[in-house]
């Protein structure tokens, strides 16, 4: 049972080019959007142990402000991408395998020779110990 | 001239840390605005954008009015 379309390399032996992805520009604003969460996340998580860090009135009316306008960006942001499809918090499923696909697909791109045009960084600089 | 503010130096490390954190939140919502094409996540990105602005904004008032005990 082959089927060359799920070989693994499925560009028929040519290496995989940038422009063999496609929607791109959605994959891009799915993964900016979980960026965007999880910063937010982060934010949330930040400024709550701050607060049990800190007695001073003024410093936790300011942190406390910070991390309430951080819980309306996020309900705000994972309410858009429920709709957006971006996101499953009833259906775990969907959500791992969706996850999954983008884990992939984003290692694919990572693995592409994009850039090579750019200043390499190494060579710019005195290392005291060049990487082989 | 502001008025200072007597904080415990553990509370100078925490306002630090969340403007370090800000300063970051603030540099990545900029770039991630560049490259969002979605209007609704674009409005969401660039509404964080000043809210980070104005969070550092507070945390610097706070930080620099501080008179560490």
């Amino acid at each position: 049972m082959t089927d060359p379309g799920t070989n693994a390399n499925p560009n028929m032996g040519k290496p995989l080019d940038i422009a063999d992805f496609t929607d791109l520009i959605g994959f891009a604003n799915a993964s900016a959007a979980l960026e965007f969460l999880i910063t937010v996340k982060s934010g949330i998580r930040n400024a709550a142990m701050s607060l049990t860090e800190c007695a001073t009135p003024e410093v936790r009316a300011v942190v406390r402000n910070q991390l309430f306008q951080a819980l309306d960006m996020h309900e705000k942001l994972s309410q858009l991408m429920i709709d957006k499809g971006w996101l499953h918090p009833y259906n775990p499923g969907e959500q791992i395998q969706m996850d999954a696909k983008s884990a992939q697909k984003t290692a694919e791109i990572a693995k592409l020779p994009l850039f090579k045009d750019r200043t390499k960084v190494l060579e710019t600089f005195d290392t005291p110990q060049r990487p082989h | 001239m502001q008025q200072p503010i007597r904080l415990g130096s553990h509370e100078m490390m925490e306002l630090h840390e969340l403007l370090n954190f800000k300063t970051i939140c603030a540099a990545k919502a900029k770039a991630i605005d560049g490259l969002v094409t979605d209007e609704q996540l674009k409005a969401l990105v660039q509404q964080d954008l000043q809210q980070s602005l104005k969070a550092l904004d507070e945390l610097q008032t706070l930080l620099g009015r501080a008179q560490v005990q």
